[in-house]
C-alpha cells in the first residue's frame, strides 16, 4: 500500500510541477488578453518557436538553454512587435475588433505552423542537456532538475511581471489601458504604444516558456503548440482575466487535476476531465477564480 | 430585378451542364468546393448573422457523420433517412452550445466551442464499443439507395442541391423576423434586448439551426469519403476552414460561403497538389495570409467588397 501511495504522490507531484510550468505558458496570454481583450491564437505556435530557439542554440553553438531563454525573449519579443503591427493594431479598435483579432491571429498561427513545417519537417526532435539527466529526490519523490528549474523560473517570472506591473511607469500605464483605454488616452498615455509593448512582452514570455518547456519535453515539433495552447487557455480562464498571481494557483490546480485524472481514469479520459473542468469554469464562473466580474468582454 | 434573376438562371444552367464535360478529378475538386461552401453557409447562421463565433462546428459535422453511418452499418438504415436523424442529433448538441453562448461572449464562446469539439472527439474515441474508437468506421454498402454513388458526377449534383437549398434558406432567413433579430443582437446585444428581442431564444434557436444544417453536411461528408474516424472528422482544422471560407467570402450573406469556397478550396488543393510532396504546409501559408489580408483590408469579405462596389456605382 505504501508503495502505491508513493506512486500516486509521485504522479500528482509531477503533474503539479508541470502545472507550475503551465503558469508561465499562460502568463503571456493573460497579459495580452487582459490589456487588449484579444485572444492570441498564435500563442502556442510562438511557444513552439521558443522551443526551436533552444534546440538550434544547442545544436549550433552548444549554448546553455538558460542563456537561450534570454535570447528567445528578445527574438520573440521583436517578432511579437512585428506581428502586432501587422495583425492587431490595424483591426483592434474597429467595431467587431475582437472577432477580427481572433481571425488575424488564427491566420498568423497557420502561417507560423506551416513555415515551421517547411523549414524543420514534422518529425519530433529533442536535445540533450545536463538538467534533464540530474534528478532531485525528497521523501521518495523524484523530479528532474530541468522540471524543477522550469517550475522555479516560472514562479520567478510571475513575480517579476507582477512587480513590473505594480511599480514601473510602463506597468502602471499597461494597467491603466487594460482598465479603461479611453481614460488612459485622456491622461496622456500613448495607447497604441502600450498595446505594442504588451503584445511584445506577452510573446517574449511565450518564447521563454518554450525554451524552458523544451528542456524536459522531448517532443519539439512544428505542431507542438496546440497542446500548450489548450493548457494555457485553460489556466488563463481558471485564473481569471488579468489576474497575474492567479495563474500560479490555476496552473498547479490544473496540473493536479490532470494528475488525478490520469490515476483514476485512463490517459484518454484525462483530457476529457481537463476539458470538462474548463467548460464548467467557463460556464459557471467566466470571470475565473481570481478575476473580477465584468459585464462586457 | 429581372436582370438579376436571369443572371442566377444562367449560373444555375451553367452549374448543371458544365460538369458533364469534366473528368472525375476535376469533379472531386468541385464536390469538395460545394461541400465546404454548404458547411460555411450553415456556420453563417450563427457565426455570420448571429455573430457567435463558433470554432467547434466540426463537432456537429462529426456527430452527423457518425449518426447516419452507425445507423447504416449497424441497422442498414439508408442515409436518405439517417441524414435527418444526423441533423437532429447535431441540433441537440447545438442547443447545448446555444445555452453556453448565453453565458459566454466573444472569445470566451470561441474557446468554449473548441473545448466542446475536443470533448466530442474524445468521447467518440472513448466509446469504442459503439463508434469503433480510433479505428473508425468504413462504409461498405454501395448503391444509390444507400447514398453511395459510383460517379463523382452524382455527388456533384447532390452537393449542388445542398448548396442551392442552403443559399435559398439564407436568403429567406436574412429577411425573416428571426434572422433580423439575430443580426440585431450581433450588433448590440443589450440594445436588441431592450427593443424586445428574446435574446435567449434567438441565440439557442440560431445555434440549433446552424448545427442541424451542419449535421446534414456531416452525413454528406461521410457518404462521400466512405471512411470516418474521430480525429479525421472532428478536428480543429475543419472548424477553422469552415470559418475561414465564410469570412473570406463574406460572413453574414447568402453568397459568402460559395464565394469563399470557390477561392480557397481549389487554391489549397492546387497548392497541395503542386507542392504537397515536397513542401508540406505551403498551402496553409497562403490560407493564413489570405485570411489575414481579407480581415485587415476587406472587412465584410469579398462579397462585402462586391456589394460596396455596386452601391458606389448606384
Amino acid at each position: 500500500m505504501i508503495e502505491w501511495g508513493l506512486t500516486y504522490a509521485q504522479l500528482v507531484t509531477s503533474y503539479a510541477i508541470l502545472g507550475g510550468v503551465y503558469a508561465l505558458t499562460a502568463l503571456g496570454l493573460s497579459l495580452i488578453w487582459g490589456v487588449m481583450r484579444a485572444v492570441n491564437w498564435a500563442h502556442g505556435d510562438l511557444l513552439m518557436l521558443g522551443m526551436y530557439v533552444a534546440y538550434w542554440m544547442v545544436i549550433l553553438s552548444g549554448a546553455d538553454p538558460l542563456i537561450s531563454a534570454l535570447i528567445a525573449f528578445c527574438l520573440l519579443g521583436g517578432l511579437g512587435a512585428i506581428l502586432h503591427l501587422i495583425a492587431i493594431e490595424p483591426v483592434v479598435e474597429k467595431p467587431g475588433g475582437h472577432e477580427a483579432t481572433l481571425l488575424t491571429t488564427l491566420g498568423i498561427s497557420l502561417v507560423i505552423q506551416s513555415i515551421a513545417l517547411i523549414l524543420w519537417s514534422p518529425s519530433p526532435r529533442s536535445y540533450d542537456n545536463i538538467y534533464k539527466s540530474i534528478y532531485l529526490e525528497y521523501a521518495g519523490i523524484r523530479t528532474s532538475l530541468a522540471e524543477a528549474i522550469a517550475f522555479s523560473l516560472s514562479l520567478i517570472a510571475v513575480f517579476l511581471v507582477d512587480q513590473f506591473m505594480r511599480r514601473s511607469r510602463i506597468g502602471k500605464a499597461i494597467r491603466a489601458v487594460s482598465q479603461n483605454p479611453i481614460g488612459a488616452r485622456v491622461v496622456g498615455i500613448n495607447v497604441s504604444r502600450i498595446r505594442l509593448l504588451t503584445f511584445a512582452l506577452g510573446v517574449g514570455l511565450a518564447g521563454v516558456a518554450g525554451v524552458l518547456v523544451s528542456t524536459f519535453y522531448p517532443n519539439i515539433r512544428p505542431l507542438a503548440g496546440y497542446i500548450w495552447d489548450i493548457a494555457s487557455y485553460v489556466v488563463v480562464i481558471f485564473a481569471g482575466l488579468g489576474s497575474i498571481y492567479g495563474v500560479i494557483f490555476a496552473g498547479v490546480a490544473i496540473g493536479t487535476i490532470e494528475g488525478l485524472g490520469s490515476i483514476f481514469f485512463s490517459n484518454a479520459f484525462r483530457n476529457i476531465l481537463t476539458f470538462s473542468v474548463f467548460l464548467l469554469v467557463l460556464l459557471l464562473r467566466p470571470q475565473g477564480l481570481f478575476g473580477k466580474a465584468m459585464r462586457r468582454v | 430585378m429581372p436582370k438579376r434573376m436571369s443572371l442566377a438562371l444562367i449560373l444555375l444552367i451553367l452549374a448543371m451542364i458544365l460538369p458533364i464535360f469534366l473528368d472525375e478529378f476535376l469533379l472531386t475538386i468541385l464536390v469538395q468546393m460545394l461541400m465546404w461552401a454548404y458547411l460555411a453557409m450553415a456556420w453563417d447562421v450563427i457565426g455570420g448573422y448571429g455573430g457567435q463565433f463558433s470554432l467547434g462546428h466540426a463537432a456537429f459535422m462529426g456527430l452527423g457523420a457518425y449518426t447516419s453511418t452507425l445507423l447504416l452499418e449497424n441497422f442498414g438504415i439508408t442515409p436518405w433517412l439517417g441524414i435527418w436523424l444526423s441533423g437532429l442529433v447535431a441540433a441537440i448538441a447545438g442547443a447545448l452550445v446555444g445555452f453556453a453562448s448565453l453565458r459566454l461572449r466573444g472569445p470566451f464562446f470561441a474557446l468554449g466551442t473548441i473545448a466542446f469539439a475536443e470533448l466530442v472527439q474524445l468521447l467518440l474515441l472513448y466509446l469504442k464499443d459503439v463508434t469503433g474508437g480510433p479505428l473508425g468506421i468504413m462504409i461498405n454498402k454501395t448503391g444509390v439507395e444507400y447514398m453511395v454513388f459510383e460517379s463523382q458526377l452524382h455527388y456533384y449534383y447532390l452537393a449542388l442541391a445542398f448548396v442551392i437549398c442552403g443559399m435559398l434558406f439564407l436568403r429567406y432567413f436574412e429577411r425573416s423576423k428571426f434572422g433580423m433579430a439575430l443580426v440585431a443582437l450581433r450588433e448590440d446585444e443589450d440594445a436588441a434586448e431592450s427593443i424586445g428581442i428574446d435574446v435567449y431564444r434567438a441565440k439557442v434557436l440560431g445555434a440549433v439551426i446552424s448545427a442541424f444544417l451542419t449535421g446534414l453536411g456531416g452525413t454528406f461528408y461521410a457518404q462521400w469519403i466512405h471512411y470516418i474516424r474521430p480525429d479525421t472528422v472532428v478536428r480543429l482544422d475543419f472548424s477553422v476552414q469552415i470559418v475561414a471560407i465564410d469570412v473570406v467570402g463574406g460572413a453574414g450573406s447568402p453568397y459568402g460561403g460559395i464565394i469563399g469556397a470557390m477561392i480557397l478550396v481549389p487554391l489549397s488543393l492546387y497548392l497541395n497538389a503542386i507542392f504537397g510532396g515536397m513542401i508540406a504546409g505551403l498551402s496553409t501559408v497562403f490560407y493564413g495570409i489570405i485570411l489575414l489580408v481579407v480581415v485587415v483590408a476587406l472587412p465584410g469579405g469579398i462579397f462585402g467588397m462586391i456589394r460596396r462596389g455596386f452601391l458606389v456605382k448606384g
